[in-house]
């Protein structure tokens, strides 16, 4: 009788053991990867250069713009009134804070939206809610943004009235380039300007 | 005596059901089919080398090679795959990666040393497939930096740049701003020809 107490403790320590090292699936908050492979085939965490331009120009203090860049890269050129997460720096505690708080749209952007869909896909898997990308990143919204070019008059009307939004933000985050002193100056750099944007300017197909 | 039998009975029979609850319980355990080989940290550490993207020179480069070193994977939808695509080029929709059978695939690429090279509609389709692979231990995963038209293209470029490069122009900034720091810049700035990085897109047109 006292051998099959004894077998019985040593059965269950053996197997008590066996638990400890069984594999540790302990991520609670995780999101199993069937499911973040549907999220990411979702267009839904894409937000246009367009609205995020709208939110800032009303100061909404829902949004926060992350840019996870290089800080160098954020020091020479960002959009104004973001924050710099370089994307190496994305798992620091106080990142990680800022991607807990519940009230928060954290939109990440970069200079395409490559680096900014990893940094995403990461925080998506950890289980953050309420987060999304620029789409296009900042390339895209300088160029529709800040060098918005101005629509021929027989554009529907749309169209005219997004580039008097596009204009009347670029003028809000960077002044009126052409008012004040300094004419002679000025000109030289208007014309700067224009020429750029012939340059810009894709052409399309060839023919004979 | 007729007691005693029956507790060693009773404890034969406690010993023997513990020992069927735990082997059932053994056979009936099986680890989820997907699951995450890398953390956070690993795989955040992983997109921040990139080694893993191929621009379009070096993607060509690998088309026409039938080494069996590496093999291309087309993660478009199947109506843009049938539309065109490139020669031996798998398809696998992003949204069936972790398909049994496409599973079943990429693990033996993997086994036998093939790289496998994603490809998709913008080097962020790409990057999504690539960290999802990533994250459930298929390693040996490249992706080609660019979209699938310029990849597919006959025409050679000679200026490929990375998506992810800031085309941001500063002087238009500049022109912008001088209103409000007139004193600061200025008179050295003579209005330079600014090269605009040649898209990465294929000129659509053809001749005779």
């Amino acid at each position: 009788m006292n051998k099959n107490y004894l077998i019985l403790t040593i059965l269950a320590l053996i197997l008590g053991f066996g638990i400890l090292f069984m594999p540790d699936i302990k991520h609670n908050n995780e999101i199993k990867p069937e499911k973040l492979l549907l999220m990411v085939d979702e267009p839904s965490r894409f937000l246009s250069s367009d609205v995020i331009t709208d939110r800032l120009v009303k100061k909404d203090p829902a949004l926060v713009l992350i840019d996870v860049r290089s800080a160098a890269e954020f020091k020479t050129f960002a959009i104004p009134g973001s924050i710099n997460i370089p994307l190496d720096s994305l798992l620091e505690t106080s990142s990680l804070e800022i991607m807990g708080t519940k009230d928060l749209d954290k939109v990440f952007y970069s200079n395409a939206d490559v680096a900014a869909d990893q940094a995403w896909i990461i925080c998506k898997r950890m289980g953050f809610e309420t987060i999304y990308v620029m789409q296009g990143g900042l390339n895209n919204w300088f160029n529709t943004i800040v060098k918005a070019e101005k629509p021929a008059d027989t554009e529907p009307i749309e169209t005219v009235e997004l580039y008097q939004f596009r204009k009347g933000a670029s003028q809000y985050f960077y002044g009126n380039g052409d008012s004040t002193a300094g004419q002679s100056q000025q000109n030289t750099q208007k014309k700067t300007t224009i020429l750029m944007k012939k340059e810009a300017g894709a052409s399309s197909g060839g023919g004979c | 005596m007729k007691e005693e039998l029956n507790k060693t009975k009773r404890l034969t029979i406690a010993v023997v059901s513990i020992v069927i609850v735990f082997i059932f319980g053994l056979l009936t355990f099986q680890a989820p089919e997907l699951e995450y080989k890398l953390n956070p940290e690993k795989i955040l550490a992983r997109s921040n080398n990139p080694d893993f993207s191929l621009n379009i020179m070096q993607a060509k480069e690998l088309i026409g090679k039938p080494d069996g070193k590496a093999v291309f994977v087309d993660i478009r939808n199947i109506i843009s795959f049938e539309r065109s695509h490139l020669e031996n080029a798998i398809n696998m929709p992003l949204r069936t990666l972790f398909d049994k059978s496409n599973q079943k695939t990429l693990k033996s690429f993997n086994k036998k040393g093939v790289t496998v090279i994603l490809y998709g509609e913008t080097a962020r389709q790409a990057i999504d497939a690539w960290m999802m692979l990533q994250q459930v231990g298929i390693q040996n995963v490249k992706i080609v930096d660019g979209n699938s038209d310029a990849l597919q293209s006959k025409v050679i470029h000679d200026n490929v740049i990375s998506t992810e490069i800031s085309t941001v122009d500063l002087k238009v900034l500049k022109t912008m701003t001088s209103s409000t720091t007139q004193s600061s810049e200025g008179t050295a700035e003579a209005p330079k020809k600014t090269v605009n990085p040649k898209k990465v897109e294929a000129s659509k047109g053809g001749g005779c």
